[in-house]
């Protein structure tokens, strides 16, 4: 019993100067290189970039708390009278979103009915020779404006006009084996017979195929017009029908010096409205 | 010369007992300033690293005090290795004194511990030219608090160690 007393009284007399692991001449090496990381990432500023990568590798382990809290939610609100009120929310929903579609599909059958009614009311008024029918399966736009119509062709012709629901628009230009090429009435070197609705003068209207725009050929000097005067088909020519609205004068220049005025007309038709055509022949 | 106070373990193995607690509180003490977005807090880090030092020092080393420290310093957003440096003069100092740490009353410990934590935040302080009043009033604070909190982690670690790393 002495004995073990007085060993550990020595031992804890030495003891005062022992350490445990970390004696110096441990610590210094690792001193030295901890000083040399704190260095470096002083002047290089490399900690940020550790963490981010830190911070990705660990996101599926941080993200485990919020997915167990997810999924013990879920579980509870799936036993809730709740979740049934939710499942009759979504059912209504459901119900919402196709009454929507049905919707926006009458929409779409009271356009094309609105339209067809326009066309059978010019097809009536207009007391025309012929008309018939026609939908518009593709479009071309500018420079090459066009329109593919598809109807029966047996009883079409070149010369035929073609309107829509906003007035005259073009003529058949090509005719292929279920479809018909339409370009539009101020399609470039288009002629129009017309007259200026303000003094009643008789005119050529020829289509310059850019801005749907038509010039106004051989017009005399002293014809005095004014910006906007509408321009109307005279159905000279029998080619177009009469009264309908070509367009209205946008530019005027008249030089003294020259007989003629040049005249920009600009026009009022509209190429790519709806989906119906009616061919006609005055 | 140790051997007989560093009791050999069979139950738990006390390398990663330690390890485990420390890691423990590193993640403790990042949520804690997480919760409270202040500069300075309770080193609880430290602090446990403190008590290993004391408790088993032949089997604490460098390993534990380094990675914990580098860990502070990128939760912290500080240079790295600011953390480390003090962490290791910390564990060597403790380790050197170690006898006479332990032969202190649990008061005297708070004391010498809280002397610790004033010098570890006012360095910090320093170099990051983060001295203010208010930032002196959470020196102070923190301090205070962990003086307090000393016995509470030094019982709590004395009885993992007991608990665990011992055999009866």
């Amino acid at each position: 019993m002495n004995n073990k007393e007085l060993k550990q009284t020595q031992i804890s007399q030495t003891a005062i100067f022992t350490t445990g692991s970390m004696r110096a001449s441990k610590i210094f090496p690792s001193f030295f290189l901890v000083t040399c990381i704190f260095f470096s990432d002083f002047f290089l500023n490399y900690s940020k970039d550790i963490k981010v990568f830190f911070l990705n590798a660990s996101q599926p382990i941080t993200e485990i708390p919020s997915a167990i809290g997810q999924i013990y939610s879920r579980a509870t609100f799936f036993f809730s009278s709740q979740n049934q009120l939710f499942v009759e929310i979504e059912t209504l929903r459901t119900e919402i979103e196709e009454l929507n579609f049905e919707i926006l599909k009458m929409k779409s059958i009271q356009n094309e009915n609105d339209e067809l009614s326009q066309l059978l009311n010019y097809s009536k008024k207009g007391k025309f020779t012929f008309s018939m029918l026609g939908e518009i399966k593709s479009k071309s736009f500018f420079p090459n404006e066009s329109l593919n119509i598809e109807t029966d062709i047996k009883k079409l012709n070149d010369n035929m006009i073609v309107i829509n629901r906003k007035g005259v628009v073009g003529q058949i230009k090509e005719i292929f084996p279920k479809s018909v090429k339409v370009f539009p009435i101020y399609a470039k070197g288009n002629i129009v017979p017309a007259y200026i609705n303000s003094n009643g003068l008789n005119i050529i209207l020829k289509g310059l195929g850019e801005d749907k725009l038509f010039s106004i050929e051989n017009l005399s000097s002293d014809v005095d017009l004014k910006i906007g005067d509408e321009i109307f088909s005279s159905g000279l020519g029998g080619k177009f029908p009469k009264g309908y609205l070509i367009g209205k004068i946008k530019k005027i220049s008249n030089n003294p010096n020259l007989k003629f005025q040049t005249v920009e007309v600009q026009s009022t038709a509209v190429f790519n409205n709806g989906s119906k055509v009616l061919f006609i022949s005055p | 010369m140790t051997d007989f106070i560093d009791k050999k373990n069979t139950t738990f193995p006390v390398y990663l007992t330690i390890g485990l607690t420390i890691v423990f509180f590193t993640i403790l003490e990042i949520t804690l300033r997480n919760i409270f977005p202040l500069f300075l807090g309770i080193p609880l880090t430290l602090m446990s690293l403190v008590y290993w030092n004391m408790a088993l020092p032949k089997s604490v080393g460098l390993f534990w005090a380094i990675m914990c420290g580098f860990a502070l310093d990128l939760f912290q957003d500080i240079i790295l290795g600011s953390n480390v440096m003090i962490f290791l003069i910390s564990s060597y100092l403790i380790q050197r004194y170690f006898h006479r740490l332990r032969a202190l009353f649990r008061v005297q410990q708070s004391l010498i511990v809280a002397s610790m934590i004033l010098i570890y935040q006012t360095i910090f302080l320093v170099t990051f030219s983060k001295f203010s009043s208010s930032n002196f009033l959470e020196l102070t604070f923190f301090t205070f608090i962990s003086a307090l909190i000393w016995p509470l982690i030094f019982g709590v670690l004395r009885f993992i160690r007991i608990r665990f790393t011992y055999v009866n």
